[in-house]
């Protein structure tokens, strides 16, 4: 039996008349990996971002750790920050400070870690994520694919309970994606709690435990990836599996 | 005489500033003279840009004021046993020192109008030298008596006693207004006018030192308390004037005036023996260190006001966010000029501050809305998602701004707020209207001195340029550095 580290009711979210989400429900379960695929425009972001409060949901309940966060006052949330990690599509790096201080920031400002200690542990989580010999470059001399890695060691450093990945390969150079995706792997072997929006079928196949299909705001299938890849139930899933496939 | 634009200004806050008190004070208990014996200084406001009443003289390597007014000033201090000590500040600011309290008394050949007398108390007039023309000798045949003058074109100092004359005596003539009287002699000197209107003295002055120039009498008639120059107290000083009188009955018995008119145009002849602008380096050397300290001081209090303006307005108190956007829209849209003058009289009256502190605290404060806006430009220029991966490692509110959103926004504006810094050194020139002796005042105390109209302006803008173009390089040097990181 697993236990659920998030639980959506019924989620809604709308930009002024446009309904992006029209009432998502779901279970996120702990030390698993959900991914969630779809078509663009689809609201798989959106959800995300409603989930860790970067969008306030219009209605509905998120519950984590037995709180509603959409009912949180802003003082709870600042506590969120630390326990539901996020990797960005555009890595979202700090270009003013150097690789190791991208991810001492948090240790020394929100961990209140002293700087000695920060350091040793963000070298940790850089070697972790082969980033250790870039630690004293600035963001801008790096590759796509080491950004990403960075944010994900960023990310990491924290010690998130969750961890959510926003299309993590999208911006990336064809060559470069291996190498985010690794790492990605890597965690999922470690039991990490992950969410996965991405473009990446056969990345998905292969990692998740479970796949949400989304369409048009609405979670439309939700299965292991061996079922929605191959036999989905659902007519639309199985119209975007077909045309993912063939391209 | 003199009267510009500073002088009616002030006149109008001094006004509305006794109107809010609740008028001026009674002067039953007049201790004007004996507060100075005790302090044993008779401190004299003037504004040494009008020979040969007053102007700077340079004397052992020193410049100092000279001229019949500060020879006046001598006698009245020697005869009341006190200390002279003459401090230099704008025309304009001279009656509002004498309001305020800030001098004793002003001696700056100051007409006692009626409209002055509202606002302050006068001596007896100690000299009346009457109203002249000045023309080019070339046209003296053309204009020989100023009856000729009928249609002809005629300058004036703006708002001065001459222009007011000239208005109502030669209303079918051409009249022309300047805020300088150099640049009306130049203007004469082009053929643009025919005739100035000057005080007798200054007109004789000018015609003395410069062969281009001749004097016609202007026939006015007039009233002596509207032309005579009379010393400025503040109102209910009895004590002091009847001793100042005593002190002018005692130079006309002996005859005194002409003596003190030779000196200062020994001074004057002194001052035309070298006018090139190397003999006058100290003028332009004190007014560029004036204008740097009040630029550096104005930009780094700007900077700070700048922040904290930007702070106020990203707080989601409402209250805070809607003072800075006030602030900030009533700077941008009303002219520094006022503000300086605001600053000066209004506040500056409250809190007694000199013309300096107020000019550098009227200039940090125009400047900080400015580089708010600047910096709040930076901030909104920024990807949102810098916000957001902030927030996603729980960083503070302020952590945020401190750590990543204000150092990115600082280098993204650095060529505009280099732009606001370069127009503050520019801008801080306003400061002369309330006496500050900046490059701007200086340069005009130069023109005055040596009768030179474009010389000294050149220097100054030479010394203007090179400090912005240093500025700009450092600048520069700056930005390269902060893009090498």
């Amino acid at each position: 039996m697993t236990k659920t580290a998030i639980e959506l009711q019924n989620v809604e979210k709308s930009f002024k008349d446009n309904l992006v989400l029209k009432g998502v429900s779901g279970q996120i379960e702990e030390g698993k990996v959900l991914s969630i695929i779809g078509p663009s425009g689809s609201g798989k972001s959106t959800l995300l971002r409603t989930i860790n409060q970067l969008e306030k949901p219009t209605s509905g309940g998120v519950f984590f750790e037995g709180k509603n966060l959409v009912e949180a006052t802003s003082k709870e949330l600042k506590h969120l920050g630390e326990s539901i990690g996020m990797v960005f599509q555009s890595f979202n790096l700090f270009p003013n400070h150097t690789v190791l201080k991208n991810v001492t920031l948090g240790l020394v400002r929100v961990k209140k870690m002293d700087e000695a200690e920060a350091k040793k542990t963000a070298n940790d989580y850089l070697t972790k994520v082969g980033m250790d010999n870039k630690a004293d470059a600035y963001p801008a001399s790096l590759s796509g694919g080491q950004k990403q890695r960075v944010a994900i060691a960023r990310a990491l450093a924290m010690k998130p309970k969750v961890l959510f990945f926003d299309e993590p390969t999208s911006a990336l150079d064809p060559e470069n994606v291996g190498e985010v995706l690794k790492v990605i792997q890597e965690l999922a072997e470690e039991k990490l709690t992950m969410v996965i929006v991405t473009h990446e079928m056969a990345f998905a196949k292969k990692v998740a435990d479970k796949v949400w299909f989304m369409q048009d705001g609405q979670l439309v299938e939700e299965d292991t990836p061996g079922v929605i890849f191959n036999h989905p139930k659902h007519e639309q899933t199985q119209h975007f599996i077909e045309q993912v496939l063939l391209d | 005489m003199k009267r510009n634009l500073g002088i009616a200004l002030a006149t109008l806050l001094i006004f509305i500033m006794s109107v809010v008190a609740g008028g001026t004070k009674a002067s039953a208990d007049d201790n004007s003279l004996q507060k100075m014996k005790d302090a044993g200084v008779l401190r004299v406001a003037t504004s040494p840009d009008y020979p040969p009443f007053e102007f700077q003289a340079t004397i052992d390597g020193k410049s100092k004021d000279v001229g019949m007014d500060i020879e006046i000033a001598k006698q009245i201090a020697k005869d009341l046993g006190l200390k002279l000590k003459v401090m230099d500040m704008d025309f304009g600011s001279t009656l509002v020192a004498v309001q305020t309290g800030k001098v004793d008394m002003a001696i700056t050949g100051v007409n006692p109008t009626e409209a002055r007398r509202q606002s302050v108390d006068f001596s007896k007039i100690y000299y009346n030298g009457g109203q002249a023309f000045l023309v080019n000798k070339k046209q003296l045949k053309e204009f020989n008596n100023a009856k000729k003058l009928h249609g002809a074109k005629i300058g004036a100092q703006t708002g001065s006693l001459q222009h007011k004359l000239a208005k109502q005596d030669f209303s079918d003539s051409d009249i022309q207004s300047m805020d300088k009287t150099p640049n009306l002699i130049f203007a004469l000197k082009n053929g643009k006018l025919d005739a100035v209107g000057l005080e007798k003295p200054v007109a004789e002055a000018y015609a003395a030192n410069n062969k281009d120039f001749a004097m016609i009498d202007a026939g006015y008639k007039l009233d002596a308390n509207e032309t005579g120059a009379a010393i400025a107290f503040a109102k209910g000083s009895d004590s002091l004037a009847s001793e100042v009188n005593k002190s002018i009955d005692k130079i006309h018995k002996n005859n005194w005036i002409p003596k003190y008119l030779k000196t200062a145009g020994k001074y004057m002849k002194d001052n035309l023996q070298d006018t090139s602008m190397m003999h006058y380096w100290k003028y332009f050397y004190n007014g560029f260190l004036n204008t740097t300290l009040i630029s550096v001081l104005a930009v780094i209090f700007g900077i700070l006001l700048g922040i904290l303006l930007v702070l106020m307005k990203l707080s989601s108190w409402k209250l805070l966010s809607w003072t800075a956007t006030s602030y900030i829209e009533i700077v941008r849209g009303t002219p520094m000029m006022v503000q300086v003058l605001l600053v000066y009289f209004g506040l500056g009256a409250v809190l007694n501050l000199s013309a300096l502190v107020a000019g550098t605290i009227a200039i940090a404060l125009n400047s900080g809305a400015y580089v708010a806006e600047i910096i709040r430009g930076g901030i909104n220029s920024l990807d949102k998602g810098q916000n957001e991966a902030a927030a996603s490692i729980g960083l503070s509110k302020v952590d945020t701004l401190r750590f990543v959103i204000l150092p990115q926004a600082f280098k993204n504006i650095w060529p505009s707020l280099g732009n606001e810094f370069i127009s503050v050194v520019k801008e801080s020139s306003i400061v002369s209207i309330i006496g500050v002796s900046d490059l701007i005042y200086q340069l005009n105390v130069v023109r005055a001195d040596t009768y030179r109209a474009v010389a000294p302006i050149v220097v100054v803008m030479a010394i203007y340029f090179l400090m912005t173009f240093t500025l700009t390089r450092l600048l520069n040097h700056f930005e390269r550095k902060m893009n090498n990181d």
